[in-house]
Formats: structure tokens, C-alpha cells, sequence
């Protein structure tokens, strides 16, 4: 299964060995925390805290304390409970949808992806918890018996529904996070030498072996829960809609609500992934792993789920009107021209149009503008539930009873609070759990890693082994390789062996042989094969540009260039570059 | 004799499966194989055969979704009987759409995790187990073949030892173990 | 590798279209306009009818009364509450009065005593009835042309399936497909039989000659408010458009793939490759919206009243899943005829586990749909499922009920993925099961209670089937099975998990 075309881009830059990804990903953990990471978590814990605060306000005082009134009596807890869920839809999707279609990408981004839904699960939690009312009660919303104090729930109300929804979600994803680190703690576990880390690490990992039955039965976990994640990560959103669809208003509701809720959610979680990833990836120095094609598929996912929503939003706008029914109309003309078209104005531009922007290549490989835009788009996907919540409930049947909703600092409080949590949460996961996983990474070094797949550094024995790839890279791979520092500092670390004189003399002696030429009448080198991008620039770096130099090549210039290169050994001679060019030379000619 | 055990080591996933092929051809039989991650097309090689997870985890969620179905039916139409918005508990099947979500999520819940659980008790992983792979590389990027004299007693141990060191090995090591 | 349609695989197909045609020719005469019969007491029927029909057929519809309740020993005695002469003359409507109303009172014939069984005459007329025994022959034809517009969208989505599913390929940058992409190509071809069909449907509409479409007749936008509020959006002007824009691109993108590819055959390289790529990705986003707006024009517009959102996601979900199965099965006669020897076992696996997902999407739209309409019980919405579930709904459900159990038991088991036989016999009734689901989301609404399956409906199906299956195969031999050009030719030829 090494097998990858040679047009797709390696995933991982540089050369790297089985060694080097476990100790770029172990590095942070190994190490001493940043500064920044310590004044980032005290920053989080404070609004944590003023979150707990405003939470334990509102135990003490009651839910008048939120802006609520007798119209509006879902808002911002609901609103934001959706945001959250939706957030944590992406870490799952990532991990098994991603698995199911071996979309090799996903490993970069999983681990954390993972950890994000979870935390994020968490927090969409508290909110229908405190909404509740009597917290300590909150027990009440699983199947107990009449003893307890309540009736057997209620298995008609969606509401339930969600309850099983989200804790099945929540506990499944956990334990899918949870079996994918097993292996990686291990790997701390054998590397970390202070006696608290080790012992640590000893727990958590479980006492995993690696051996192959372990593995074995590792691969079908992974691949059953995936299966498994994949209906849920449906089911959830779904199941999150029908809060709405089924009962928001009485006499409105809606079909598309289950399909689209859950891809605004992987929408949005797709942001919330590039949010933190952007930021993750140059705090510790993951960029070999997590380079600008991740990002781009990530926003092309992103684009694509943007889309969706908005044809579901313009179907459901279409249909209201095709319905000829006053009241289906009605419900989205207020929404667009009501009091709150502000936030249906807001939801529209994030969500719908500015995701359009990333057709273009230029953007969408831009780090600055992702980062911009991820945010834009979960800001979007907030107002979109605030929306479907807010607006459609203000306007009650009785025209009297008209409302509309004013935030107090308890519910600003609230919102801040999780995200300070989720904040502290998440730094605590970045600081003390691999960010990406290790094992599976290894597993893909060989068929896309650029060493192997150009046949360099630590790939060039295998390369000749198993002929792979003939380094004809696409143009926007050319592009995205020529650009990347990694791949630069893997060239760069390959030649800094020889001094520079020594090196001019070499190259001097190999032009004077082959005869000089210039870049005007450069040949397409990439036609022999065996050379590749990579290769290309560098022979036109020495001054070899036409065929006709290389076609003079005999041994002693192949082992001269292998001298100068590093990168493949031996490959010239075996290819018969010489034979090769002069081929081409006189196909040229006619 | 039978105490001693081989363990040979090695740098490479491919070598370490081209070296078992090797092993296996020879008639040596493996007892295990340590790797930082799974080596693809390793277990037939070592006789290692493919897990009942899936069919256990099968079991479980179809038992998830009788317990979803009795939970469901004892509560809303046997012990209390309920009106409510509309959708009265008296007919299971009648109100069949308003269970269906509840009942998916139970089945991929007890699938999910009895599954789990099944997995790691078949590991023996559970919070400080001590681990026991031969050499903490392993974890990283060493690939151990572990040979057991007992199991090839149509081979003296220094055959098995000689044989093991044709292979690309990076280390070999052979240890007496209690 | 060459393939060229054999003799035999030509006889069998074309075949079926014979016998589909001759079967359709006898069925067509089968079809049928029901009176009503409604039973009032143990000895007195009212039976009415509403249609068109001529002195000379009502009088032999009588006769044939008659004589069947003669056969069971009864005489009937006619009361007619009035006829249409004196009714309505000059307008020629037929909405305010019926064309016949008779009130029967039935005696029993002397010396057969009392209906030894117990038999109920007036229940006897009823059953007569609705039956369909005691009927007018349907002079619209309503029932061919429901059948007509059933197979031709059935079949134009079974292209447009395996298109969509191309375009995906390309755009997503898929490998493993890459040795099967001929397939999709060949089936996306055959578009043109479906495309011609609906077209033909959406003509005779046009010009009154069925009433599918009501809101093409401008005397029901005169009388229906809902419908005068749709004719924005519903009008023969911005309709055509739309069917223009509709099949000119789904045409267009089927023959530039196929263009392309074989380009790629020839030249090699990785420009066509990255060319396609980009137009895949525009496909898929006309397609977003056309798949929607495609499925209220065809489907959705029968029942011009009702309205669902996920509608078009719905229909969409079917129309992905009948491609891939589609795929597979002439992948699966392919391979039998000693074809396509680099498809694998994984290849096979990963097209089942589509068709295992897809059953699974499509279910789980049909439960949405179904549920959310159920819970929120508006009447405006539950008509649609009334209809259904009053008259189908055995077939209704059983159809949901195959069409989610038999995938979801059968292929979530990895041997079951590999394995021909299991493949052929679950995507054979996964097949039939979803032209089902286009025979309920068309028949309810054109042919109501008055439907039936018999010769017809069989007949016209094989015959759609045999032109399409000879259709794909002749286009099949018209390239390579392999693109060995392809970027990805050399991952997909070593596809294997």
C-alpha cells in the first residue's frame, strides 16, 4: 500500500524518519511550556472563572438573571449550546467520516480535532444543564424511576432525544479519542525520563506493548468505531435539529433542518479547526505535518460546507414562498426584514458568501486570510442559530405578546466563561498530549512523505528499492514545495556538508566538460526521467540547462553531481541520463 | 532452554516483514511482534488471525437496540401511560418515528462501548498495566521480532540465533526470562 | 483493453426490450377509470362516475354489471339519479355533477336462495368496483404516462448518478476509482434515453394531453389560488427554461468528460487531468442546485399543493445510489465476461460500501422527511403520506423497509462487501426497491387510489432497462475499459486494503 501517484502532494515535508516524527511531536511535551502558554491559560482560567461566577450568579438568583422573558424564552443558552455542538462536530467527522474514505490528510489534524469536540461537547453541555434550572437535579433528565422524585422522561420529546444524543456523543468520542492515544502514551512513556512523567504516562498509556495482535485488533476498534462515528456525527446534528424542526413553533417547521444542520456544523467546526490548528502548528513548530495543502483541504471542506448551507438557506427562503402558506412566508420575511435583520444580514454574508471566497487558489492557501475567515465563519454560524432561535420565537401568535431579546452580562458572562474553559482545557491538552498521532503518522511516512516519494535523505535507499514515483510533480505541488521553508531547510541541511569553494570547484570542472549554457535555451529537464522538480532546479543551479549538457555526462560527472546534490545517489547512472537526454535532444531536433 | 528468548530487532517495517516472511519460510515460528505502529500484511505472515471485534461489537448494539426497544415500551406504555402534544402512549408502533432516534443512539451507544470494553480487556489495558515490550524503541522506531526456543525445538537455539542474524537485523538480543 | 458488445449480450438486451414492449403494449390496454361504488345498506349501492364517457360505454358498463351480479345471483334494479344530458350542457365540465349517478337496489335471483356463503351483494359491487372489473378503459392513458414518466426519470437518474459520482472523482481527487471511471463514463452516456422520455412527457403535458402537471393547464391556475400563487416559478415559459438548462448541462458535462478522457488516453500528462479537476468542481456546484430545483420541477410539482424542503436532497440521495448500482452490476458482467481483470476485490469492497452508505443517506432523509411531517402533523403536509399510507401502504412500507434493511443487515458484514453473489442479490432488490420509491413519489399523486401494477408497469420498466443496459454496453466499447493515462491509474491498479 505505498503506492501514491506522484502528483499529489507529499503530506509530510522533508526528510524525515520514524525518529524525527516522534520527537517533533513529543518536543513540546518533553520541554519546558513557552511563556506565551503560561500567560495564555491564566488568561483563559480568568474568564473560566468569571464564567463559573456568572454560573453560580445564576444558580443563586435564577434564570430571570438571563435576558429571557416570556416570549423569548430560549436564546443565548440554546444558541450557544448549538454553536458549541456544532463546533464539536468537526473532530469526529475528521477522524471517522475521513478514515472510512482513507483521506490521509485527516492525520495531521485528528488528534486535535478530536480533543476540540470534546471539550466542545462539554461546554454545549452546561448550557441546557443550567437552563434546567435546579442543577443538582440534572440527573433527572436520564430514565430514572418515579422514586426520584420525577415521572419516567419523556421518549416522545426530542429534547430527551438530545440528552442521548449528546451523551452518547460525548462518551463515544471520548473513548475513540482515548483508544487513538493509547499508543501515543506509550510512546512518552518509554521516551520520558522524570519519574512523575513516566509514571504518569505509565497510567494513562495503559501498559501498551505494540504488539501485533494488539495492533491488529487496534486497526478493527478504529475502524468499527469510525463506522459507527460516522451515523452518530449524522445523528446528533439531526437529532439537534428536531429541537427546532419539531417544536419550536408550533405550526412551523421545516424538512431540510436534519442535512443542513449537519453540515453547518462541520462547517463550522471545520473554522474552529483552523483556528486552533493555525495557531498550533507555528507554537510548535508542526509545519512539516501540517503544511498549506492541509489547510487548502480544509478550506476546500470548509467551502464546500458553506455551500450547502446556502443552498439550504435559499431553498428554504424558495420554498416558503412556493408553499403559498401566509405564516411559512411570514416566518422568513421577518427574518430577513424583521428586527432582527441584522443578525439574518449577519448569517448570510458569513456563512454563505464569505466562504465563496475561497475559490480562489490564492486565498485559500493564504494562512492570514484562513485564519480571518475561520473566524468570520463561526461568528456567522453563531448568528445562524440565534436566528432559527431568536427570530422565530419573538414573534408569538399573540401580537401582544411581541418581544424582543436584550443579552444582560450573565448570559455575556456565560459565553465568555466557556470559552475561557475551553480555552484552559485545550492549552492543557496541547501542553500534556501528543497534538497529532504519532503511530499513524508513521504509517504514511513511507507512501507520502517527500523524502520517500522524491526519493531523498532517508527515503533515497527505498526510492531505488521499490521505484517509486518519478518526481513529476504537478505545478501547484512545484509551487507549494519551492515555497515552503521546510523543504528549503531539508535542501539547505543536504549540502551544507561541503565548503563553498569546494563546491564552485566541482561545479566548475563539470561545466567545462559538459559546456556552459544559459537559462535562455533551457531544455524541460523533467522530460529524463528520474528528474524530477526538485532535481531540475538544482542542475540549472550548477548551469546545467539543455540536454545537450547532460548528454555528455559519463560516470565520473554522475558521481561529481551526486557529490554535489546528496540527494540520489547512484539514481543518474542507472536512469542513463546521458542516453536518456540525447534521445530527447534528437526528438527535438525533428 | 526453554526459558531463553530471541529478540531480534530491526529499523525498518518492510525489512522486519520481508525478515519474518524469511523466518516463517524456514519453518521458525514467531511467537510476537513489537512495532511503534501496525505493519501492514504482517499478520498472516506471523499466523496471526483477523479479530471477532466487529462480530462482538455487532452482539452489542444489536442488544442496544432490544434494550432501547423494552426500556422504551415498559416506561411509556406499560407503567405509565401518557398524552402527550398530541402523540398518545397507547400503540408502540404508532408512535414508532418518536423512539427511532433514541433507539439508534442506544444501539451505537452499547456497540460502541461493549466494544471498547471487549478491547480492552482482550489488551489487558487498564490504567498501570505495566507494559512489556522488550525494549522502550519500540515505541518509537524499532521493530522487534520475538523468537521463542520453545516453540521451534526442531531448531537448536544457535541455529535460531545464526538464522535470525542473515536477516537485516540492528540488534539482536536473547534473554532469559522467569 | 478493448471490450465490444458480444452478440449474446446484444441479444439479451435488446431481447428484454422486445418482450418489455410487447409486454407494455398488453398492459397498456389494461388501463383503467374506476367508478365509484359506494355500499349504503345490505341491498342498495351508489355508483358514480365523473369521467367522460359516451351513451354507447355506459351502456355496455351496465350490461357487464349486470351480468356479473347475474353470475353471483342477484338482479338489479337501476335507479338513475340523473345523467349528464340534462346537466352542464354548453360548458362541458364534468366538476359539478357526475357523468352517472346510479342508485341500485339488488334482489336475489329466484331458486339461488340466500347466497349460500353469506355473500354481501352490495359488498359484491363495491369489490366489482374497486376491483377495477367494472371500469371505463382510462382514454387519457394516465397510467402510461405516469409509468413513462417514472422510468424516464428513474433511468435519467441512474446517469446522472453515475455522473455526479464522476465529477466527484475528479473533484475530490480520488484514486482508488480510477481503473472503474470507464464505467461512469459509459452509463453516463445512455443520459439521452431518460432526457428524451421526460421530455416527451413534459410535451404532452404541455399540450393537455395528460394532466401529471396540473399547473400546466391554465384553467386549474384560474380556479387553484395555491397554484396562481406557484405560476412565478410555475409556467410553461420559465419551465421549458429551466428543462433547457437542466439536460443542456447534464449533456454537456457527460460528453466533455468523455472527451476528456479520451484526450488523456492519447496525450498523457497531467494538464487534462488538473483541466478536469477544476470543471468537476463547477459541475458539482450546478449540480447542488439543479438536483434541487430539477426534483420540485419533475416530482415534486405533481403534488403541486405539498412542499418539503428536503425534497430534492431526498430524491438526489436515490438518484447516487441507483447509479452506483448500476456500476456495479455492469462492473459484475463485465468482470464475468473476463473484463476489467485489474478490478480487485477492494474495488468491489469500497463501490458496496457506497451502496452500503447511500442506503444508509437515503434512508435516513426518508426517516427525516417522514418524521418531521409525522411529528409536526400539518395537514397541508401530511397529505402527501396520507395518500401514500391510505392506498400503498404495504407497498410503501415495505419498500422503505427493503430498501434500509436489506444493505444496512447484509453489507455491514466486510465479506458480504466482497462477495458477487450477495452483491448481485441485494443490489437487484435494492434496484427494483428504489424504481418503487419513484413509482410512490409519482404514483400517489397523478393516479390516486386508482392505481394497480401488472403488465404495464413490468413491461415498461424491462423495456427501459434492456435499451439502457444495450445503450451502456455499446458505449462501453467505444474506449478503453482502462484510462492508463490517468494520474491516479497506477494507485487505483494497486487499490488494495
Amino acid at each position: 500500500m505505498h503506492k501514491e501517484s506522484d502528483i499529489r502532494i507529499p503530506l509530510i515535508l522533508g526528510d524525515k524518519s520514524y525518529r524525527d516524527i516522534t520527537d517533533d511531536i513529543i518536543r513540546p511535551i518533553e520541554g519546558k511550556a513557552p511563556k506565551g502558554w503560561y500567560i495564555l491559560i491564566t488568561i483563559f482560567a480568568i474568564f473560566g472563572l468569571w464564567g463559573i461566577g456568572c454560573i453560580v450568579y445564576l444558580l443563586g438568583v435564577g434564570i430571570g438573571s438571563w435576558g429571557l422573558n416570556k416570549t423569548v424564552e430560549w436564546a443565548w443558552d440554546i444558541t450557544n449550546f448549538v454553536w458549541w455542538v456544532g463546533i464539536g462536530h468537526a473532530g469526529t467527522l475528521i477522524s471517522a467520516v475521513l478514515l472510512l474514505f482513507r483521506q490521509k490528510w485527516r492525520m495531521a489534524i485528528n488528534r486535535a480535532a478530536e480533543a476540540m469536540t470534546i471539550f466542545a461537547v462539554m461546554m454545549a453541555g452546561l448550557f441546557p444543564l443550567i437552563h434546567m434550572g435546579r442543577l443538582w437535579v440534572g440527573y433527572w433528565v436520564f430514565p430514572l424511576p418515579n422514586q426520584f422524585g420525577s415521572l419516567w422522561v419523556n421518549f416522545n420529546s426530542p429534547l430527551l432525544w438530545d440528552v442521548f444524543a449528546i451523551s452518547t456523543y460525548f462518551s463515544v468520542g471520548l473513548v475513540f479519542w482515548y483508544i487513538g492515544l493509547i499508543p501515543d502514551f506509550a510512546t512518552i512513556r518509554d521516551r520520558v525520563t522524570s519519574p512523575v512523567a513516566k509514571r504518569a504516562y505509565t497510567v494513562l498509556s495503559f501498559g501498551w506493548s505494540g504488539n501485533a495482535k494488539a495492533w491488529n485488533r487496534f486497526e478493527m476498534v478504529s475502524l468499527v468505531l469510525a463506522g459507527l462515528a460516522t451515523p452518530l456525527v449524522f445523528s446528533v446534528h439531526s437529532i439537534v435539529s428536531f429541537d427546532f424542526a419539531t417544536s419550536i413553533i408550533p405550526g412551523w417547521h421545516t424538512t431540510i433542518f436534519p442535512p443542513y444542520f449537519v453540515a453547518g456544523a462541520v462547517f463550522s467546526g471545520f473554522a474552529m479547526v483552523q483556528t486552533l490548528m493555525l495557531i498550533l502548528r507555528k507554537a510548535f513548530g508542526l509545519e512539516a505535518y501540517l503544511h498549506v495543502k492541509h489547510i487548502e483541504y480544509m478550506n476546500i471542506v470548509i467551502m464546500t460546507t458553506g455551500s450547502i448551507v446556502g443552498v439550504a438557506y435559499i431553498t428554504e427562503l424558495f420554498i416558503s414562498w412556493y408553499s403559498g402558506v401566509e405564516y411559512e412566508a411570514y416566518a422568513f420575511w421577518n427574518r430577513a426584514t424583521g428586527p432582527y435583520w441584522w443578525a439574518y444580514a449577519s448569517m448570510m454574508t458569513c456563512n454563505v458568501l464569505s466562504p465563496q471566497f475561497f475559490w480562489f487558489k490564492k486565498l485559500r492557501t493564504s494562512l492570514t486570510f484562513t485564519f480571518v475567515l475561520a473566524i468570520v465563519v463561526n461568528t456567522g454560524m453563531w448568528f445562524e442559530r440565534f436566528v432559527i432561535i431568536v427570530t422565530s420565537i419573538h414573534r408569538d401568535y399573540l401580537p401582544s405578546a411581541w418581544s424582543y431579546f436584550h443579552p444582560t452580562w450573565v448570559d455575556i458572562g456565560v459565553y465568555i466563561g466557556t470559552m475561557g474553559l475551553f480555552g484552559v482545557l485545550y492549552l492543557l491538552f496541547a501542553r500534556y498530549f501528543p497534538v497529532m498521532p504519532i503511530a499513524e503518522l508513521k504509517t504514511i511516512l513511507k507512501s507520502s512523505g517527500q523524502n520517500f516519494k522524491e526519493g531523498f535523505g532517508n527515503g533515497a535507499g527505498y526510492y531505488d528499492e521499490h521505484g517509486h514515483g518519478h518526481a513529476i510533480i504537478s505545478p501547484e505541488a512545484a509551487a507549494l514545495l519551492s515555497t515552503d521553508k521546510v523543504s528549503v531547510k531539508a535542501e539547505e541541511e543536504n549540502s551544507k556538508e561541503m565548503t563553498s569553494e569546494e563546491i564552485l570547484a566541482t561545479k566548475n570542472s563539470l561545466l567545462e566538460r559538459l559546456g556552459s549554457a544559459t537559462a535562455e535555451d533551457k531544455d524541460n529537464l523533467k522530460l529524463i526521467s528520474g528528474v524530477g522538480v526538485v532535481l531540475e532546479g538544482k542542475l540549472n543551479e550548477m548551469g546545467i540547462f539543455t540536454f545537450s549538457q547532460v548528454s555528455k555526462m559519463v560516470i565520473e560527472d554522475y558521481n561529481m553531481l551526486d557529490s554535489l546534490t546528496k540527494s540520489f545517489p547512484g539514481r543518474a547512472e542507472r536512469d542513463d541520463w546521458a542516453a536518456q537526454a540525447l534521445k530527447l535532444m534528437n526528438d527535438n531536433n525533428i | 532452554m526453554a526459558d531463553k528468548v530471541i529478540y531480534a530487532m530491526y529499523d525498518d517495517d518492510d525489512e522486519t516483514k520481508d525478515a519474518a516472511q524469511k523466518m516463517v519460510d524456514k519453518g521458525i515460528h514467531i511467537a510476537d511482534v513489537f512495532s511503534p505502529f501496525p505493519i501492514h500484511g504482517i499478520d498472516p505472515i506471523i499466523g496471526i488471525k483477523e479479530t471477532r471485534l466487529g462480530i462482538v461489537s455487532f452482539m452489542f448494539a444489536i442488544t442496544g437496540t432490544m434494550l432501547a426497544m423494552i426500556t422504551i415500551r415498559y416506561m411509556m406504555f406499560v407503567d405509565w401511560n401518557m398524552n402527550i402534544g398530541g402523540k398518545p402512549n397507547f400503540a408502540f408502533l404508532e408512535n414508532m418515528p418518536s423512539f427511532i432516534p433514541i433507539m439508534f443512539e442506544f444501539t451505537v451507544l452499547c456497540a460502541a462501548h461493549g466494544m471498547a470494553f471487549t478491547y480492552f480487556v482482550r489488551n489487558g489495558l487498564f490504567p498501570g498495566m505495566p507494559a512489556h515490550n522488550p525494549d522502550p524503541r519500540t515505541t518509537d522506531d524499532r521493530f522487534v521480532v520475538e523468537i521463542r526456543p520453545e516453540d521451534n525445538n526442531q531448531f537448536s537455539f544457535e541455529e535460531l540465533s545464526a538464522f535470525v542474524k542473515t536477516t537485516p537485523i540492528v540488534e539482536i538480543e536473547e534473554k532469559v526470562i522467569q | 483493453m478493448e471490450y465490444q458488445i458480444s452478440d449474446k449480450a446484444k441479444k439479451v438486451t435488446l431481447g428484454l426490450a422486445a418482450l418489455g414492449l410487447v409486454l407494455m403494449i398488453i398492459g397498456f390496454f389494461s388501463q383503467k377509470e374506476y367508478v365509484f361504488a359506494e355500499r349504503l345498506d345490505e341491498h342498495s349501492v351508489k355508483v358514480e362516475y365523473w369521467g367522460k364517457a359516451d351513451e354507447s360505454q355506459i351502456d355496455g358498463l351496465k350490461a357487464k354489471l349486470i351480468s356479473e351480479m347475474e353470475n353471483k345471483g342477484y338482479a338489479l334494479d337501476f335507479h338513475e339519479a340523473h345523467s349528464h344530458d340534462e346537466h352542464a350542457e354548453g360548458h362541458g365540465t364534468h366538476h359539478e355533477s357526475p357523468t352517472f349517478l346510479w342508485n341500485i337496489h339488488l334482489s336475489h335471483l329466484e331458486g339461488e336462495g340466500h347466497g349460500g356463503h353469506g355473500a354481501d351483494g352490495a359488498q359484491a359491487i363495491v369489490d366489482l368496483c374497486e376491483s377495477g372489473t367494472i371500469s371505463f378503459f382510462d382514454s387519457h392513458w394516465r397510467r402510461f404516462w405516469s409509468n413513462l414518466l417514472i422510468n424516464g426519470f428513474f433511468f435519467f437518474g441512474i446517469s446522472l448518478g453515475a455522473l455526479f459520482y464522476l465529477a466527484l472523482q475528479y473533484a475530490t481527487e480520488s484514486g482508488w476509482g480510477v481503473v472503474l471511471l470507464r464505467v461512469y463514463e459509459a452509463i453516463a452516456q445512455a443520459m439521452p434515453i431518460g432526457i428524451i422520455v421526460l421530455v416527451l412527457v413534459f410535451i404532452t403535458g404541455a399540450f393537455g394531453l395528460h394532466s401529471i402537471y396540473s399547473w400546466m393547464d391554465p384553467a386549474n391556475v384560474e380556479a387553484d389560488h395555491l397554484i396562481w400563487k406557484k405560476s412565478g416559478y410555475f409556467n410553461q415559459g420559465f419551465f421549458w427554461l429551466r428543462v433547457i438548462v437542466y439536460f443542456g448541462t447534464f449533456l454537456f458535462f457527460a460528453n466533455w468528460f468523455r472527451k476528456m478522457s479520451r484526450k488523456e488516453d492519447n496525450e498523457g500528462g497531467t494538464e487534462i487531468h488538473f483541466k478536469m479537476y477544476r470543471k468537476a468542481a463547477l459541475f458539482l456546484v450546478l449540480f447542488a442546485v439543479f438536483s434541487s430545483t430539477m426534483s420540485w420541477d419533475f416530482i415534486m410539482s405533481i403534488d403541486i399543493h405539498w412542499y418539503s424542503t428536503l425534497f430534492g436532497w431526498y430524491t438526489f440521495s436515490g438518484i447516487w445510489l441507483t447509479g452506483m448500482i448500476m456500476v456495479i452490476m455492469i462492473v459484475g458482467y463485465l468482470k464475468s465476461q473476463g473484463y476489467l481483470e485489474l478490478v480487485n476485490k477492494s474495488h468491489i469492497h469500497d463501490v458496496a460500501k457506497w451502496m452500503f452508505a447511500l442506503s444508509f443517506l437515503w434512508s435516513y432523509l426518508w426517516f427525516s422527511q417522514f418524521m418531521l411531517i409525522w411529528y409536526s402533523n400539518m395537514g397541508e403536509e401530511t397529505i402527501y403520506y396520507w395518500e401514500r399510507i391510505m392506498e400503498y401502504k404495504y407497498l410503501y412500507f415495505t419498500m422503505f423497509g427493503l430498501n434500509f434493511a436489506l444493505p444496512l443487515i447484509f453489507f455491514i458484514a466486510r465479506d458480504v462487501k466482497r462477495s458477487w453473489s450477495f452483491i448481485i442479490v441485494i443490489g437487484t432488490i435494492t434496484f427494483i426497491g428504489h424504481w418503487f420509491d419513484v413509482f410512490m413519489m409519482v404514483m400517489p399523486g397523478t393516479l390516486h387510489d386508482e392505481w394497480s401494477f401488472g403488465l404495464l408497469e413490468i413491461g415498461m420498466f424491462v423495456l427501459f432497462l434492456g435499451a439502457f443496459v444495450y445503450t451502456v454496453l455499446k458505449s462501453l466499447g467505444k474506449a478503453p475499459l482502462m484510462q492508463e493515462n490517468h494520474p491516479f491509474f497506477e494507485e487505483s491498479k494497486h487499490h488494495h486494503f
